[in-house]
């Protein structure tokens, strides 16, 4: 099951697109962009594997449902937003433990 | 001359709209858009901009494949260019910041006409110049400096990507007469 294919053609070209694009932009743009990019993308790629996966389907999709207003707050709430950053992490140790049954 | 209350309102009602509904943007539409930058203000007069207007399902599609700035489906799209034989034939040397301020005064029309004929509009900066240059064809002369997303703007409360405004006071802007550091400009508003 862990091995199996989540991401059509086409939505593994548009992510690399985004990031290859985002990447020749990113040094001359603000340095709070290099966050959102990379989050944007976790973003495509949780919403389009979601209904496809078999281990982390409720995670990704509510990972997804997390980064876009999150995304959108960062500005006004820059605390909150890094926090977000720091319990997403955390979130996916205990998924990525989770999902090799191990307890964390 | 009297005074357009009404041009100061829809300043102040102006969004950079991000995500849209699926009805089309028509041809009319885009022109009206684009005649409001043909009035903008610009250096000297010598409009060495050109406009690059799509509506092409397809295009739209490549274009947002290659702009890490578009987050929703635009249906129509307006990409401002520089036309570097012109800025050449002109004779401009030195700085040609001028003509960014140019797309700067030309842009904000756009978006205040979008606004008036119902439509919602967005600029748009994060985009590979590279392979927005190859998906519209450009001849070298022309580079795509900047672009407006274009469409029916999804209701705000549903928009997802509607942000808090910038609480940025007129006081953090404005230095009356001269600067000073001692926060004499400090007014309170």
């Amino acid at each position: 099951m862990d091995d199996t294919l989540v991401l059509s053609e086409a939505e593994v070209f548009d992510v690399v697109a985004f990031l290859v694009t985002a990447a020749s932009l990113l040094p001359e743009e603000p340095v709070d962009y290099g966050p959102a990019r990379l989050l944007t993308a976790a973003q495509r790629l949780c919403a389009a594997a979601a209904s496809r996966s078999e281990l982390s389907r409720d995670f990704l999709r509510h990972l997804a449902e997390e980064i876009v207003p999150r995304l959108n707050s960062r500005n006004s709430d820059p605390a909150g937003f890094r926090a977000f950053m720091d319990e997403s992490c955390r979130a996916i140790a205990r998924e990525a433990a989770r999902r090799l049954g191990r307890e964390v | 001359m009297a005074g357009d209350r009404d041009v100061l309102t829809a300043i102040r009602q102006r969004r950079a709209v991000r995500h849209f509904e699926d009805a089309p943007v028509t041809r009319d539409q885009m022109l009206d858009v684009i005649r409001a930058a043909r009035w903008a203000p610009a250096a000297g007069n010598k409009r060495v901009q050109r406009y690059v207007a799509v509506l092409d399902p397809t295009t739209i599609r490549l274009i947002r494949t290659v702009t890490p700035g578009m987050a929703g489906h635009p249906k129509g799209l307006i990409v401002v260019c520089l036309d570097w034989e012109r800025v050449a034939a002109l004779g401009y040397g030195g700085s040609r910041s001028i003509f960014y301020v140019d797309i700067g005064t030309a842009t904000e029309n756009m978006l205040l006409a979008a606004q008036a004929i119902g439509l919602g509009a967005g600029p748009v900066t994060s985009f590979s110049k590279e392979a927005v240059s190859v998906l519209l064809r450009l001849p070298s002369r022309l580079t795509p400096e900047l672009m407006v997303i274009l469409g029916h703007p999804v209701p705000r409360r549903t928009e997802h990507q509607s942000r808090p405004r910038t609480p940025t006071r007129l006081g953090d802007l404005v230095i009356w007469e001269h600067f000073s550091s001692d926060r004499a400009n400090d007014h309170g508003y």
